[in-house]
This record gives structure tokens, C-alpha cells and sequence, in this order.
């Protein structure tokens, strides 16, 4: 616990750090995400009326692929920083478990994404209103979504221990993360509901850690479903075994890409 | 004591690092020497943890690295050649914090360590500056920082003083002294600079294609075939026939060189010459080296 809490202050002091030098960069690539967002309501909003269930459910599942994304970039690119700064193997060499320090990290990234995504979702609803969109807050289930918020980031997280175990081994994996991204953001049903898609769309969004959690909060959300029901049911179930198979995967793929990456003598610079 | 235990290290199919390498570290500051390519940084970075040997092990105190306990991982330090070793958009103080706190160093404690060794390293005005924008030798100096805030008993250190300038290189050495001074404290410090090597060294093993040639301590040097002393006497004019050596004659002056065994004999006769300087030239560590390995 101990060594946690340590990891934990360390990884924010190399955040604060991090957002001193790179905060402009951050600040436009979250003005650029909002842009997104925006854009493809703007898109679904022209095949027909978006209901403020269905505008929340959009956003709520967008934070989620937000999350995703950051801790995919965040394990995979700072992983290959790491080696190249030589940083890697000292930190590897610390007494605080590996393992420990990546979920720190997961953490401080969700921390500082979270900041970041209230600032975005202020953007968003703003602009949303000077589009003519329905700003009107339905009644939300917050502890449903509170519940469900945790398993699609936790699998996201492990997705994220596997880009770190791959980013060690293989010199860049950035073109990798960005076609996962956008496979995340289109086809895990952040903005639509997979159950009326072919069977092949309905089974990738279930693979992907975003879709069953986008699919249980849609429940949720948009049908007015209560969370046990939801919990229950194969959404639920689904839910479940995507975290202990993205957690299974995650461990394994770190265990076995570490020992590679110590093999190859690839724990330093490429 | 650190034990290499027959390692043998690959990379690829061609080229060999380690060849079956066995080696005793005792406390005190030993020297690694070889050329480029012997497989120093293999063998530092294998006792590391961070590159799995193909066969063989190191043993810390009896405990083997590859069990990665806790307890061990706190006892072992490094700077890495080529590497920049910190990070590079956090200040000099939040590298070491950063560093630090991974280590389980509490607050208080660290904060002191870190002024300590800003100080002792004259990087006290360079706390808040980001790495990146450090001179070479400033960042060498924050990678030493860096590995003794840890506090280490097994230091390992490559090239440490690699772009120092000579004021700079001087205060690490004295640092590398100091933290060999305590007791049960092991540095392994591998070089190209023999001066360096020859000044701190206590031990030594020159290495050659993942091989041990020699090692030793530093009394055994003399021990070398390659080993050599002689001494140069200047008497003021003419030196006596009879007297054994090599005699070379300017300004007036005449230097004789003779080899220990010849000292002795060579002074009784010089007894009533005036006798200018005695001076004794011994082999150095590089011409040893030279010669061993080749």
C-alpha cells in the first residue's frame, strides 16, 4: 500500500511536471477532440432528431473511448520514451512492483483525463447550444453509471498494459494505438447501439473494452433500465467477462513482452 | 559480494557478449577494463536485472537478481552510458523526487537528499531547470544524483565521469571515494579513461570478448610480466664507468636508467657524484592493459 501511495506521488509529480512543458499541446488536443464530437453529432443529428437521452448517452460513452485513448498513448508512447531516455530501466530496476507503477500510472492519466474531459464537456455543450441542439438534462441514473464506469476503464487499462508490453519490444506502435482508436470510437457503439448492426459489428464492439460498457450505459441511459437489470442481463455478463479476459490478456501480454524486451536487451535505447 | 556465475549472453546469432564470464566482486570501488565491445555494459546491465543473461546468474550476498525481490532491488544503482538517465521535461528536483519516491524514500528524508546532493554536485542553482536544457557534463552530474539518492550498496556506474569537465570530474570522484569508504559497499566502474580507473581502482578485471583475461587487486598490477619500473638518476656531469644502465647526457646533466635490480649497484658507485633527482617510472595501467590484452 505503501509502495502504491509512493508511486502514485511520484507519477503526479512527473504529471505536473509534464503539464508545465506540454500543456499547450494538451489544451489543443482536447479542442480538437471536442471538434470531433461535435462533428459526428452534427452527422447523426442529420439522420434524424438526437433525443437529450441519446446526446448524454454519446458523451458519456465518448468520455469512455476518451479514457481508452489516453491510456492506450499513455502506456504505449511513454513506454517507448522511456527506453529511449534510458529512464526505462530505472524505473524498472525500482523496488516498487512494475505492475504497481503502470496501474499508478493509469491512474494519474485517468485523474488529469478526467480534469481534462470536464473541461471538453464545457466546451461541447456549449457549442452544442449554439448549434440548436437539446440541452435539456434527462433524468440520469447516476449511480447505474457510476456502477458501470469502472469496468470498460479498468479493461482499457489492461488494453493499455498490452500497448506498454508491445511499445517495449517494437519501436513504435503510435500507427498501431491510432487504428485501435478509431476502431474504438466507431465501431464499439459510442454512438450507436450495436444490437441493430450485423452480427460481425456486434461481436467487435462486444471485443472492444469500451462497447459492452457503452452498451450497458446505453441501457441504462436511453431505455431508463435499472442497474441491477442491467447487471443481470447479457450486457452484464458480457461486461464481466470483457474486464477478466482484458485483464488476463494484460498480465500475460506484459509478463511475456517484458521477457522479451529483457531478452533482446531492448529495456534500453533503440 | 557480487558473483557473475559463468554468464554467457548472445545477441543474435552472431554476435557474442558474454562467453561463460565468471567474476568475484569484493567491497570497494572494482574496475571493469576492456575494449569497445568486451561486454562491460552486458554484463552492468545483466546484474541489473534489465537483460536476461542466456545461461549463468548473478548472486548478490548469496541472492540471485533474477528472483527480483524487493529487498535487493533497493540495494542496487546504476548510470547507464549513452543514456540520458532522467527525464527530460522535469526539473532537475523532480527528477530526483520522481526517482526518489519510486525508491520508497519518505518525504522528508528525500527533500534532504536531494539538497545534500544538488550542493555536493553545485547543481543547487540548477534545482528548478528542466534536463533538457543541461549541459552534458550537468546531466551526467544528475544521473550520479540520481542513482546515490537511492542510497545504494551496489553501485554500478559507466563512464560516470564521461563530458565532465576536470573541477566537476574531480567532485564525483571524491563522491565515488566517500560512498566507497563505508563499509560493505560494492561500485563496479567500468572506463575507457585509465587515469581514472588507476585512481579510484582497488580491484581490477580487464575483459576481452565476453572473457576474463585478468583481474586482481591493484598490488598484483606489479605482478604482470608486462609490469616494468625503472629509475632515472640525474647527476650533475660525468657518470663513472662501472655503473650499470642507460645514460643519456644534456646540458650538462647525465640521466641514468637503471632497472630495480640495478639500484643498488648503480647508487654505491654514484657515491661521490652529485646526485640531481631520483625519480621511479612504473608501467602504467594503460600499457599494462595494452599489453595483457594483446
Amino acid at each position: 500500500m505503501r509502495a502504491f501511495a509512493y508511486a502514485i506521488r511520484a507519477d503526479f509529480v512527473k504529471y505536473l511536471a509534464e503539464f508545465r512543458y506540454y500543456g499547450f499541446n494538451f489544451f489543443f488536443g482536447v479542442m480538437g477532440s471536442a471538434v470531433l464530437f461535435l462533428g459526428i453529432v452534427a452527422v447523426v443529428a442529420q439522420a434524424g432528431h438526437v433525443s437529450p437521452e441519446a446526446f448524454f448517452k454519446m458523451l458519456m460513452g465518448f468520455m469512455l473511448w476518451w479514457y481508452a485513448m489516453s491510456l492506450m498513448y499513455e502506456m504505449s508512447y511513454l513506454a517507448w520514451e522511456d527506453a529511449v531516455l534510458g529512464t526505462l530501466e530505472h524505473v524498472y530496476m525500482s523496488p516498487t512492483p512494475f505492475g504497481l507503477i503502470l496501474f499508478s500510472r493509469g491512474i494519474s492519466a485517468f485523474v488529469r483525463d478526467t480534469a481534462w474531459f470536464a473541461l471538453m464537456t464545457g466546451v461541447i455543450l456549449g457549442v452544442y447550444r449554439l448549434m440548436g441542439g437539446n440541452l435539456s438534462l434527462p433524468p440520469v441514473n447516476w449511480a447505474g453509471i457510476v456502477a458501470i464506469f469502472p469496468f470498460p476503464v479498468a479493461s482499457s487499462m489492461f488494453l493499455g498494459v498490452f500497448f506498454f508490453g508491445l511499445a517495449l519490444v517494437f519501436k513504435r506502435v503510435g500507427s498501431a494505438t491510432a487504428l485501435v482508436q478509431w476502431v474504438l470510437l466507431f465501431f464499439s457503439g459510442v454512438f450507436f447501439d450495436p444490437g441493430s448492426q450485423p452480427i460481425w459489428i456486434r461481436l467487435l464492439a462486444y471485443a472492444t473494452p469500451v462497447g459492452p460498457g457503452a452498451e450497458c450505459l446505453r441501457r441504462i441511459v436511453v431505455e431508463g433500465r435499472g442497474l441491477v437489470h442491467v447487471l443481470l442481463s447479457d450486457a452484464g455478463l458480457i461486461l464481466v467477462l470483457n474486464l477478466a479476459g482484458y485483464a488476463v490478456f494484460g498480465f500475460l501480454s506484459l509478463h511475456l513482452f517484458l521477457r522479451a524486451a529483457k531478452k533482446r536487451g531492448k529495456m534500453s535505447r533503440y | 559480494m557480487i558473483r557473475f556465475d559463468c554468464l554467457h549472453k548472445r545477441y543474435g546469432r552472431k554476435t557474442v557478449a558474454l562467453d561463460g564470464l565468471s567474476l568475484e566482486v569484493p567491497e570497494g570501488i572494482f574496475c571493469l577494463l576492456g575494449p569497445n565491445g568486451a561486454g562491460k555494459t552486458t554484463l552492468i546491465k545483466i546484474a541489473c536485472g534489465v537483460l536476461l543473461p542466456d545461461r549463468g546468474d548473478v548472486l548478490f550476498n548469496g541472492e540471485s537478481i533474477g528472483r527480483r525481490t524487493k529487498g535487493l532491488q533497493r540495494l542496487i544503482a546504476a548510470v547507464f552510458e549513452n543514456a540520458e538517465n532522467a527525464y527530460g521535461y522535469l526539473s532537475v528536483q523532480d527528477n530526483l523526487m520522481y526517482f526518489g519516491y519510486l525508491w520508497g524514500i519518505p518525504g522528508r528524508i528525500l527533500r534532504e537528499r536531494v539538497d545534500y546532493l544538488l550542493e555536493r554536485l553545485g547543481l543547487s542553482d540548477k534545482r528548478k531547470e528542466s534536463f533538457t536544457k543541461l549541459s552534458k557534463g550537468m546531466k551526467q552530474k544528475v544521473a550520479v544524483a540520481l542513482a546515490m539518492i537511492r542510497e545504494p550498496r551496489f553501485l554500478f556506474l559507466d563512464e560516470p565521469t564521461l563530458g565532465l569537465d576536470v573541477f566537476s570530474a574531480e567532485t564525483v570522484k571524491d563522491m565515488i571515494r566517500e560512498w566507497a569508504g563505508d563499509r560493505g559497499r560494492t561500485i563496479v566502474l567500468t572506463t575507457h579513461n585509465m587515469a581514472l580507473a588507476e585512481e579510484l581502482g582497488q580491484r581490477f578485471a580487464f575483459i576481452s570478448a565476453g572473457k576474463v583475461i585478468w583481474q586482481g587487486r591493484k598490488e598484483d598490477l606489479s605482478g604482470l610480466p608486462a609490469y616494468r619500473v625503472e629509475y632515472r638518476i640525474t647527476v650533475r656531469g660525468d657518470v663513472p664507468d662501472g655503473v650499470p644502465g642507460k645514460r643519456e647526457k644534456m646540458d650538462g646533466l647525465t640521466t641514468l636508467t637503471v632497472s630495480k635490480g640495478e639500484l643498488g649497484p648503480a647508487l654505491s658507485v654514484l657515491g661521490k657524484a652529485e646526485i640531481v633527482e631520483v625519480t621511479k617510472e612504473e608501467t602504467d595501467l594503460e600499457d599494462l592493459f595494452r599489453e595483457v590484452l594483446r
